[in-house]
């Protein structure tokens, strides 16, 4: 019962904060400002919570609570200037989504009866994540216990945006309990379908956009997954919110669109290594693709300083991470270099050769080979109106992905692929579903 | 030429293939939930690293605890016995085979193979729980003449 009011203010904050960034007059429907807004909110009162461990070197809840409930009032007033609408106002949201907002519960269902059997998740989630969420609330002035070398084999190097979503929730009580931890696997990825569903949408107006997001909760693989390694799915409901920012900010010319997607950027950098690594290659292509467009650049240059302030602000903590904290990674080997585990061949044909299996595998109900035969149908729509960017950053994020199998040779390769690349190609599952249904628009 | 139907367009053709892994996925789901729920009722949670919360009350203000094993932890099942032992006492940071700290957990194949582990470095053990897990103290040393 208690977890009910992090929510509420996590929900009020992220849709307060969207709704001052966005003018009325380009605004999304409600239920997209509402699903985002959540997302994003989620993500600030976690960061406004880290504060208290680089302001007190420990976690004070009373302080994480206080700041939290004074930057939302702050955020209430300023959405106020800016023409606040509220959910329940008359006329805000329409039936076709009232229904799909019901349906997507009933499908996230399965999600939750599998995160009953294991509330701390897959073996991912509490050797890394649930163990740094643990530290963190647990640890007192020995937080960064969770970075000792003797900790090697639970990811040290990566930053914790979700242990900190977890701790601003376990601020309203006294135990580390496992509702949270459950939780988190059911509001990911309830936050991911809606992010979906109303952002498809939003772009084009049809019910059907509903497809997406339950075609994906359809494949139990997804769904199991999505209990267990549900910081995949947070990187994946990043990314998703960057590329749907960036749609929009093509399609409105409001630079708004292009802060929430600096932020959503930001914060996926602070997710895991990986979130970090596709940040990076977003946030190029997508400079890319705006210094190309006349139009584009000149509704950035019009809005740069606040979109140098979303930048400075949303990267923060992972600048803070990586320049203050993040310890040496000790799983990596440098093949290239390396005389007693050198990169070979065989390492790239290995993982060439399980990323094909991947794409055949049943597991995921022929997803990969209905997306490929999609894009293929869709043609050049499947590239147009601002949509390369979406191959252009999973393909680039690909050939990393298979460049760092092959030069790190620290795992033996067989073990690593079987246990990490599925999780890493269900990471672009959300993203790569808007395409294929952005590819398909009239 | 053969001339399409004016419904069957490229995008409906899609649509169609989605729906039908849609309703295949489904079928799967309904299985799958179905398994489950067998599996609920003989187990309704599983949490293997529950077998170290035993030990925790005996572990005061510890930072390090010597973790020490005669398992292979190249073996996935004791590299999960392991992080989860670490998951269920954090904040305390268990060291992997160091027997250096003060306190030690011994988690042996065998209970009696613990035992003589304990004996052979002449600790004293603090808890046994259940399940043959040890935790036991290292004597302080005594300081030279």
């Amino acid at each position: 019962m208690n977890y009910i009011f992090p929510w509420l203010i996590s929900i009020l904050q992220g849709f307060f904060l969207l709704t001052a960034l966005i003018p009325a007059a380009v605004r999304p429907r409600m239920l997209l400002l509402v699903f985002w807004g959540a997302l994003t909110g989620i993500a600030t009162t976690a960061l406004l919570t880290f504060t208290s461990f680089l302001f007190f070197n420990t976690l004070v809840p009373l302080y994480a609570i206080g700041l939290n409930i004074a930057v939302t009032t702050g955020l209430f007033f300023l959405a106020k200037r800016n023409t606040l609408i509220l959910p329940f106002t008359k006329g805000t949201v329409d039936k076709a989504e009232i229904i799909g907002i019901h349906v997507l519960l009933i499908f996230v269902i399965p999600v939750v009866l599998h995160a009953l059997i294991f509330p701390d998740g897959g073996w991912d989630a509490w050797s890394c994540w649930n163990l740094k969420a643990r530290f963190l609330f647990l640890g007192g002035e020995n937080w960064r216990g969770m970075m000792d070398s003797a900790l090697w084999r639970s990811n040290i190097s990566y930053p914790f945006l979700l242990p900190l979503e977890n701790v601003w929730f376990w601020c309203f009580g006294a135990e580390p309990t496992t509702t949270v931890t459950l939780a988190a696997s059911c509001r990911i990825t309830l936050l991911m379908s809606g992010l979906l569903f109303f952002g498809l949408k939003e772009l084009n107006g049809k019910l059907l956009s509903l497809l997406a997001p339950l075609w994906l909760l359809s494949i139990m693989f997804v769904v199991k997954l999505s209990s267990s390694q549900y910081s995949d799915l947070l990187v994946g409901t990043w990314l998703l919110s960057a590329l749907l920012g960036f749609k929009l900010f093509t399609e409105r010319r409001a630079p708004a669109y292009l802060i929430i997607t600096i932020i959503s950027l930001g914060f996926m950098s602070f997710t895991k290594s990986e979130g970090l690594v596709l940040a990076v290659i977003t946030g190029g292509i997508m400079k890319l693709a705006i210094l190309f467009s006349s139009e584009q650049r000149k509704a950035a240059l019009n809005a740069w300083k606040g979109l140098l302030a979303a930048a400075v602000l949303s990267f923060l903590p992972t600048v803070i991470f990586q320049l203050f904290m993040a310890p040496d990674s000790h799983t990596f080997i440098n093949g290239l270099t390396s005389a007693d585990k050198p990169a070979s061949i065989e390492r790239l044909t290995a993982t060439l050769y399980f990323l094909g299996i991947e794409f055949i595998s049943p597991k995921w109900n022929g997803f990969w080979l209905i997306l490929f035969g999609g894009i293929i149908l869709a043609g050049s729509k499947a590239f147009k109106r601002g949509l390369w960017v979406i191959p252009a950053i999973i393909g680039i994020y690909i050939i990393s992905v298979i460049g760092v199998y092959t030069v790190n040779t620290f795992f033996e390769i067989l073990w690593w692929l079987s246990t990490t690349l599925n999780r890493i190609l269900f990471a672009l599952l959300p993203t790569l579903t808007f395409w294929l249904f952005n590819a398909l628009r009239d | 030429m053969i001339k399409l139907p004016v419904w069957l367009t490229r995008q409906n053709i899609i649509l169609a293939v989605i729906s039908l892994s849609f309703a295949w996925g489904i079928i799967g789901t309904i299985r799958d939930l179905s398994a489950l729920e067998t599996k609920r009722r003989v187990k309704p949670y599983s949490f293997g690293g529950n077998i170290f919360a035993g030990v925790k009350g005996a572990t005061g203000e510890e930072k390090y605890i010597g973790y020490l094993t005669d398992r292979d932890i190249n073996n996935d099942k004791v590299a999960m016995r392991f992080t989860q032992a670490q998951f269920t006492l954090a904040p305390i940071i268990l060291d992997f085979n160091n027997p250096a700290h003060r306190l030690l957990i011994l988690d042996f194949n065998d209970l009696k193979l613990a035992r003589a582990a304990a004996e052979k470095m002449k600790l004293r053990p603090l808890k046994v729980s259940p399940q043959g897990i040890i935790l036991a103290e290292r004597p302080a040393e005594r300081p030279a003449p």
